[in-house]
């Protein structure tokens, strides 16, 4: 119960106290906040890099968020089965208020070893993570294949993507594509995926037809955002413009024609009423619950709901990339590294970076990314690819990555430009373009201004 | 019939207090006037009730430092803090009065007020309403469990967590959750929609929680006043043939002053200042439908860790529930 | 009879003359209100009881009732550990700040207390700040107090942040004590503290005893402050774990609505076993 709140009588001279109070507080404090708890963070400067992990017992912090402990935990085990001195401790937190926290816990005295990154905000410039390129070098990740690197590296100025020291890795990347329900798109006459994205879109039209909902989405916490990127990605012929714009490199514009167009596609869909009409209630636990019980032919989402998917019905769904706008074009997908950080404060950061090692070559760890997370490992060109399951969802996005690999289609996502732009801008925004509310040209505008001031401040 | 506690009061006129009724104060001799013994015992007295007013700032002392420790002094700071522009970790460079600006400037932040003030509407003014209806309702039934049943179900809304109820309500309003199975039931079918997710309906759907929140509260609050108000003045309106509602205007709302001041400044806070219900249910969508300034504070404070502008935000929310209280509380005051 | 003298017979509450079909009206309105305020959460009830991971429509009893759903959503919420640091917290809290209300409520109300005035009127200021205003602030002031992430963090603002409303809550109960019990009793050579501890404690105890429910209902409710001031959710009032098991467990509409219930389940319980003499102190304390 909120407590009663109350203020009879006597307003104005306790409203002057007040303000007296208050003033003199401020003068009192009239130093700039911050100034006297400035970090004592150690400059992020490499430091000589150990590939050994030590006999003495060590314990390894491991902070993730929620969804992910089962597949940490697994990893952790692993760890630990090889190099018996260090027990891998994983705690989490639902992934909301790690984000909020991350910062804080990351400047503050009881700093985890490892920790799931959702974005890099500010952190490199206050410098609370770990440069890991001294490790890079030492474990011979720069011999790798580097795009996979790209999302991960951050530039001197502590806002550039793409380029710069490398400071976070994971143990695989999430896509992102299309799920299809096998006997409805039976129904509706598809016999293989989509070659272009005119066909897709008369897919569409047959399932509206046949009285079935065609895309079923989350609405809610922005999986709509997906498809719109990839029409973005389609109308503009190559994924460059994005990839800028999302590395937040100078000079970098979304409000072109190709995003009014997208835009526009989207909006018509939503004419058509290819989306449920409530799906701006519809969130990302639903949304896949809601797609196993047989509702909506096509589902835009990740790599990340296959194992969950597979779980409700091995065999019953499909996955296919988006298509490209022409017949042979390049396909696109957005992919982003489950981050994994090592905080500046870290107690032990060796073994941390012996743990991420670990994570992307031993083959073990590498399945349990695959099936426990449902996320594909990169790692080294020769390094095996996990098996899974003949025809499940999980079979069918690890093909999908290989090709996207060998294609060169790997994006990060529009969400990830900058610290908020999701929440406060696409993911209203899009709802907005949505419900017919706003025009195309004025939706690209729109991010195109939040952006420009979301770096600005 | 009345539910006020009047303290015996001493009766001045004659100079002799009341004889105590506590069992406890039995020993303790009555007071008379003390006969006047010179200016040694007025002395004694003055020196004594000096260093009894010192003394007594002892008893205020350990509150006021508490609040002053972590309410005002946090109120000074975020003052301060407005006046920057600080990502809460690294270094603060000044900034003027830009955030103050972005409050009126920025569409977002004033469509988030605005919808704050909506929900008045809904945290204010229907409680209010139904609590009078509710309060006059019950307060016609004869004194018994029906009435004590009906006070205590009315009120538990309030004894709940505010997430309680954004989770409750938000299960509640889903595609398949119980408002559209009535609707559906009552042949209203046509209605049914997903309600949280739909840009003309989620703020007042947002409010009917803040109703139910508030509701038991208001209904229990005048439902005292009313129990205060003397019948003899119903008497004399009757009398005078005064209908129902001249009575009403007449003597139940004068009456009911203070409980109506009591209510109305309790609600609007709550909705001015309502966070923890939109947190829960929508997050401030669809679109910017429902953000408020508390969701707004949070969300620039811990996601996009603008400081600055999350205190000039917060201040000028202090400011304007104290600016709309204010008003409020005049209106009460008897004097 | 005729209908003037059936109707002047009814019985006249409030002022207003009753006449039975006026009654039954009035009954349904009541009982219509009463179903608002209570079938959310029979719904929810219902919900508890379905088989997980289904779809349960609003309001139904299911087929075959899953009571167990309540022991899942027991430990799938860490409802232990919550509990225990809600009842920490409020044991931090509660006593503390009544204790330190109720002299400073005395203070200003029988004593003289230089600048009383002013104090007061700083501490009715405080009833209307919103949390957010200060929620940055204080973060900052408990991290460098070394505080953050323990249940200190979150006891100590608070202890000051319901400090207005129990100064003001007390304040109003000794305001009508009676002061020729003071007076008699430094008469008989009693300081203040004892005038104080033998004549008005006692005598306050209905306005202490509502008071501590309502501060434990405040703390016990408490969101905000302990979702920013404690990173571990383990820590955190049973409030903020529902946030976080609301964030999890979305879909799983049974074992939400079962956690949910297990966490309004003490608050109803305090509120059920005192809510004569709470609601009886509201409507004396409240209004003065």
């Amino acid at each position: 119960m909120q407590i009663i709140r109350m203020r009879p009588g006597s307003g104005r001279r306790n409203t002057l106290s007040a303000i007296t109070i208050t003033a003199a507080a401020l003068a009192l404090t009239a130093c700039a906040p911050g100034a006297a708890t400035s970090s004592s963070a150690p400059a992020s400067s490499p430091t000589a890099a150990s590939t050994s992990v030590g006999t003495a017992p060590v314990t390894l912090n491991i902070l993730v968020s929620t969804p992910d402990v089962p597949l940490f935990s697994a990893l952790g085990k692993a760890f630990h089965a090889k190099y018996g001195n260090v027990t891998v401790n994983v705690t989490s937190q639902d992934f909301n208020t790690l984000v909020t926290n991350t910062p804080h816990i990351l400047s503050g005295s009881d700093v985890p070893d490892i920790v799931r990154i959702a974005s890099f905000g500010n952190l490199v410039t206050d410098q609370l993570l770990t440069n890991l390129d001294p490790y890079a070098a030492a474990y011979g990740w720069d011999k790798w294949p580097q795009s996979q690197f790209a999302s991960t590296r951050v530039g001197a100025d502590g806002k550039q993507r793409g380029a710069g020291g490398l400071y976070g890795v994971g143990p695989g990347f999430g896509l992102t594509g299309i799920y299809y329900n096998k006997a409805l798109a039976r129904r509706i006459g598809m016999t293989e995926p989509p070659a272009t994205l005119a066909e897709f879109e008369q897919l569409l039209g047959k399932a509206k037809s046949a009285g079935l909902l065609p895309i079923l989405i989350n609405g809610e916490d922005g999986g709509t955002v997906y498809p719109l990127q990839n029409l973005q990605m389609d109308y503009a012929g190559s994924p460059q413009a994005v990839q800028t714009w999302n590395y937040d490199m100078p000079g970098a514009d979304i409000d072109t024609s190709a995003t009014i167009k997208a835009a526009a596609t989207l909006q018509q869909w939503s004419k058509e009423g290819y989306f449920s009409p409530g799906v701006n209630s519809v969130d990302q636990t639903q949304a896949p619950a809601d797609f196993a019980s047989g509702q909506g032919v096509f589902f835009p989402s990740g790599n990340w709901q296959a194992p969950g998917l597979d779980k409700a019905g091995n065999g019953k769904f499909g996955f296919f990339l988006f298509p490209p706008l022409q017949q042979g074009g390049k396909f696109t997908a957005m992919t982003a590294a489950d981050t994994l950080a090592v905080p500046a404060k870290a107690k032990h950061v060796a073994v941390a970076a012996a743990f991420l090692n670990f994570i992307q070559t031993d083959p073990t760890a590498r399945n349990d990314a695959v099936l426990l997370g449902g996320i594909v490992p990169a790692g080294p060109t020769d390094a095996a690819v996990p098996p899974a399951p003949a025809g499940s969802a999980v079979s069918a996005t690890v093909a999908a990555f290989r090709q996207l690999l060998e294609s060169n289609g790997l994006v990060d996502f529009m969400a990830n430009a900058t610290a908020s732009i999701e929440v406060n801008t696409l993911l209203p925004q899009t709802q907005l373009l949505l419900a017919g509310k706003t025009s195309p040209s004025a939706f690209a505008a729109k991010i195109q201004t939040d952006y420009e001031s979301d770096l600005g401040t | 019939m009345s539910y006020s506690r009047t303290a015996p009061r001493s009766d001045t006129a004659t100079g002799t207090p009341p004889a105590p009724s506590d069992p406890a104060l039995r020993g303790v001799a009555p007071v008379g006037p003390v006969p006047g013994r010179g200016s040694s015992a007025g002395r004694l007295r003055a020196r004594r009730v000096r260093s009894r007013q010192w003394g007594a700032l002892l008893w205020v002392a350990p509150a006021f430092l508490c609040y002053a420790a972590f309410v005002l002094y946090p109120l000074g700071q975020s003052i301060q803090y407005s006046f920057y522009n600080w990502d809460g970790i690294g270094i603060a460079t000044p900034a003027g009065l830009a955030n103050w600006q972005a409050i009126f400037t920025q569409p977002e932040l004033l469509s988030a007020i605005t919808h704050a003030f909506e929900l008045i509407v809904f945290y204010t003014l229907f409680p209010v309403g139904a609590g009078l209806a509710a309060a006059s309702l019950i307060r016609e039934l004869k004194p018994g469990p029906l009435s004590t049943i009906s006070r205590t179900i009315l009120f538990i809304p309030q004894v709940l967590p505010l997430v309680a109820a954004g989770v409750a309500w938000t299960w509640l309003y889903s595609p398949n959750g119980l408002v559209n199975q009535i609707l559906r039931a009552t042949g209203l079918g046509g209605a049914t929609r997903a309600w949280l997710g739909d840009f003309t309906f989620a703020l007042p759907a947002v409010g009917v929680i803040g109703v139910w929140v508030m509701l038991g509260f208001c209904t229990v609050l005048l439902l005292s006043g009313i129990g205060k108000i003397d019948p003899a003045l119903y008497e004399a309106a009757g009398l005078d043939g005064a209908g129902r509602l001249w009575q009403f205007r007449a003597v139940t709302l004068p009456g009911l002053r203070q409980e109506l001041v009591v209510c109305t400044t309790f609600t609007v806070v709550a909705a001015l200042a309502s966070f923890d219900v939109i947190q829960v249910s929508t997050q401030g969508g669809p679109g910017y439908q429902t953000m408020v300034p508390g969701v707004e504070i949070y969300r620039l404070t811990f996601l996009d860790q603008r400081i600055g502008q999350a205190s000039a935000l917060a201040i000028f929310l202090t400011v304007l529930v104290l600016l709309v209280v204010w008003p409020i509380q005049r209106l009460g005051r008897t004097d | 009879m005729t209908q003037l003298a059936t109707a002047l017979k009814a019985p006249v509450i409030g002022g207003r003359r009753i006449v039975r079909g006026d009654r039954i009206t009035r009954t349904v309105l009541l009982v219509l209100l009463m179903l608002f305020a209570i079938v959310p959460l029979l719904s929810m009830f219902t919900a508890a009881l379905a088989p997980q991971g289904s779809n349960p429509p609003g309001l139904s009893w299911p087929a075959h009732p899953h009571w167990g759903n309540f022991a899942d959503a027991w430990t799938a919420a860490n409802l232990l550990a919550l509990f225990r640091s809600s009842v920490l917290i409020v044991l931090g809290v509660v006593p503390a700040t009544v204790a330190m209300a109720t002299a400073a409520g005395y203070g200003l109300a029988q004593l003289r207390v230089p600048g009383g005035k002013i104090i007061y009127g700083l501490l009715l200021a405080g009833l209307t700040i919103p949390y957010e205003s200060l929620i940055t602030p204080l973060y900052y002031d408990i991290q460098s107090l070394g505080l953050l992430g323990s249940r200190l963090a979150v006891v100590l603002p608070l202890i000051g942040l319901l400090m207005p409303f129990g100064v003001f809550w007390m304040r109003a109960h000794f305001v009508n004590a009676e002061t020729a019990l003071t007076e008699a009793g430094q008469l008989d050579g009693a300081s203040t503290w004892q005038v104080f501890r033998r004549i008005h404690l006692p005598l306050a105890k209905p306005a202490i005893s509502a008071l501590m429910i309502l501060f434990f209902l405040a703390t016990w409710n408490q969101y905000l402050l302990p979702l920013v001031l404690i990173g571990d959710p383990a820590k955190r009032t049973v409030a903020g774990g529902l946030g976080a098991f609301q964030g999890q467990y979305g879909t799983n509409t049974a074992l939400l609505c079962a956690g949910a219930l297990l966490i309004i389940a003490p608050s109803l319980l305090v509120f059920l076993v005192f809510q004569r003499n709470f609601v009886k102190a509201i409507l004396q304390g409240a209004i003065r």
